[in-house]
């Protein structure tokens, strides 16, 4: 400043290091104390979290099963630009899972969850928070809740944001539904729930949580939207038949729900349909799968909430193409193909290009992508269990 | 002025002084973009002049040319995006005392747009740079301040601007 002696105004000087992108951040921690000390605060980290501007940035995760390698990538979705591999883009991973790729539970706020149930049965279950933008994870502590195959668990994953705006913190929830030998219903019913905070940093037993649903083993995926996530359910009736509906656990009170389905879905048995986040809103692609291809449609809730707002998007023809991957800031939808290739599709024309990205297709995750300071404080951590357990793992340097 | 003979087409004035003394004299509509004039006028306390002794008067000609091209009917959206395109490619120094100013008088527009411009500016800057433009002093031991710099060292790689401006 021009008056040497000035002191320029600690209000002001977080009014212009929002502004500023996470990269430059890091680098600022190292001009004072006081800097360092605002920057890596949870006020601060929350505050710059809800003030960076909505990028065309995603993220796409692939396994190239050519080379058994796992990559993560950041991709410029902008209209009217091609969307291609660019590998300056790439994200250094860590570590690496046992068998493959990971499991990615879900992600929030610049987090990816991530997950390695390869060897759960013997208790090996790893969970791995991830921050690739200031390259820093986390690995969770064991969880409590006894795992016997064949028992089945889910994991949701989310952010809550708490109304004070100071101590955001990071939730999963975890089901273990144990198997019985019921004839209709393969699982007990409530399943036992345990809950982590990154705050606590521990798990902790969830006792009387009214869960009246199961949910599909093994291929369960989440959605994450409207402070609460979402996975596929279904129900038993007493002559064996099924009804399928949406679960929801809202990470900030902790309560679960469910949410019906309309009945040309919940009609459907559970692995046929697939919970997504489409423009906002909470969505389920139905599947009917056939030897030559099938179809799938693309349903929306677009005021959450409100039974009477579940349409119908889209009808596709899936030929080669298997699964919904995601969707681009174009309208196009992203699909992987029984070629290990990713295609974006066109719903209004029935267009698809080939973007030649490999991988294999249950490997494809896409997903908008925002920087972020969440896990600064502290070293990564690599939790104890975490080293003892998994011999084959490695974290890189 | 009598208050009767004043009409809706009648303009009045108010009268700003720097902190160097010197006085400007501006329409009222166009000053009370500040809500610290705003208040005052409401209050009654703007008859005489209003001292401004935060506000020197290199800052505060900044500040009237750009509340008068943000208040006036006449300028379009194209001119005043040219406008702030030039004005925050004022020297980082003036820009951060607007800044100050812009808190001082309560003008938010212009504030965002001073705190976004510092931000362009310093981005790609060393720490170094930014201490000598903020005035800071590095508390860090030499030890502590490799330690950060260990903890994400890509942050500190590339070409980076060691300009102070």
């Amino acid at each position: 400043m021009t008056d040497s002696n000035s002191y320029f105004p600690p209000d002001l000087l977080i009014e212009i290091l929002l502004k500023l992108p996470v990269k430059s951040l890091l680098r600022f921690r190292a001009v004072s104390k006081s800097w360092n000390s605002l920057i890596s605060s949870p006020a601060f980290i929350s505050t710059h979290l809800n003030q960076t501007p909505k990028t065309s940035t995603l993220l796409l995760r692939r396994y190239d099963n050519t080379h058994n390698k796992e990559y993560y990538s950041l991709f410029q979705d902008c209209k009217n630009r091609p969307f291609c591999l660019d590998f300056s883009s790439q994200l250094n991973l860590p570590f690496n899972c046992q068998l493959g790729y990971f499991r990615i539970v879900g992600s929030c706020n610049g987090i990816m969850c991530l997950c390695d149930d390869f060897f759960a049965d013997v208790g090996n279950v790893v969970v791995i928070l991830w921050n690739p933008s200031i390259q820093k994870f986390t690995t969770l502590p064991l969880p409590l809740i006894r795992f016997k195959s064949p028992d089945m668990f889910v994991l949701g994953f989310g952010a809550d944001h708490l109304s004070n705006n100071d101590d955001d913190d990071y939730k999963l929830v975890r089901l273990v539904y144990h198997k019985n030998d019921d004839v209709f219903s393969r699982y007990n019913v409530p399943p036992e729930v345990e809950i982590y905070s990154l705050n606590t940093g521990v798990w902790r037993r969830v006792i009387g949580a009214e869960i009246k649903h199961c949910m599909v083993e093994f291929m369960w995926s989440q959605a994450f939207v409207n402070g609460a996530v979402h996975w596929i359910a279904y129900d038993v009736g007493e002559n064996g038949g099924v009804r399928s509906l949406i679960m929801f656990f809202s990470i900030a009170d902790e309560v679960f729900g469910d949410i019906m389905l309309p009945d040309a879905l919940a009609g459907q048995i559970a692995t046929n349909l697939s919970i997504m986040v489409f423009e906002g809103s909470l969505a389920v692609v139905k599947y009917e799968r056939e030897i030559d291809g099938g179809s799938c449609e693309v349903w929306a809730m677009k005021q959450y909430g409100v039974l009477e707002s579940w349409s119908r998007f889209y009808s596709i023809n899936l030929d080669d193409m298997e699964r919904v991957v995601g969707y681009r800031n174009n309208g196009e939808v992203l699909f992987s193909t029984r070629s290990y290739e990713l295609v974006s599709y066109d719903p209004n024309s029935g267009h698809k290009k080939d973007l030649g990205i490999r991988g294999s297709s249950r490997s494809f995750y896409v997903q908008n992508y925002m920087e972020s300071l969440v896990l600064l404080q502290g070293d990564s951590v690599v939790s104890d269990e975490f080293l003892e357990g998994i011999g084959s793992l490695w974290i890189e340097d | 002025m009598a208050e009767a003979s004043s009409s809706i087409t009648e303009k009045f004035f108010l009268t700003l002084k720097s902190s160097d003394g010197d006085e400007f004299v501006l329409e009222e509509s166009i000053a009370i973009q500040s809500i610290t004039i705003k208040n005052m006028v409401e209050d009654g306390c703007s008859s005489s002049v209003i001292p401004l002794s935060k506000v020197d008067t290199e800052t505060l000609i900044k500040v009237i040319e750009y509340m008068k091209m943000h208040s006036s009917t006449s300028s379009n959206e194209e001119e005043i995006e040219n406008f702030d395109k030039k004005f925050v490619s004022n020297s980082i120094n003036t820009i951060l005392n607007i800044l100050e100013a812009a808190n001082f008088l309560d003008i938010n527009n212009l504030l965002e747009l001073c705190a976004e411009a510092v931000a362009n500016r310093i981005k790609n800057k060393t720490p170094e740079a930014v201490r000598k433009i903020f005035n800071i002093t590095s508390d860090f031991t030499p030890e502590e301040e490799a330690e950060i710099r260990n903890e994400t060292p890509w942050a500190f790689e590339g070409n980076l601007d060691h300009s102070l401006d």
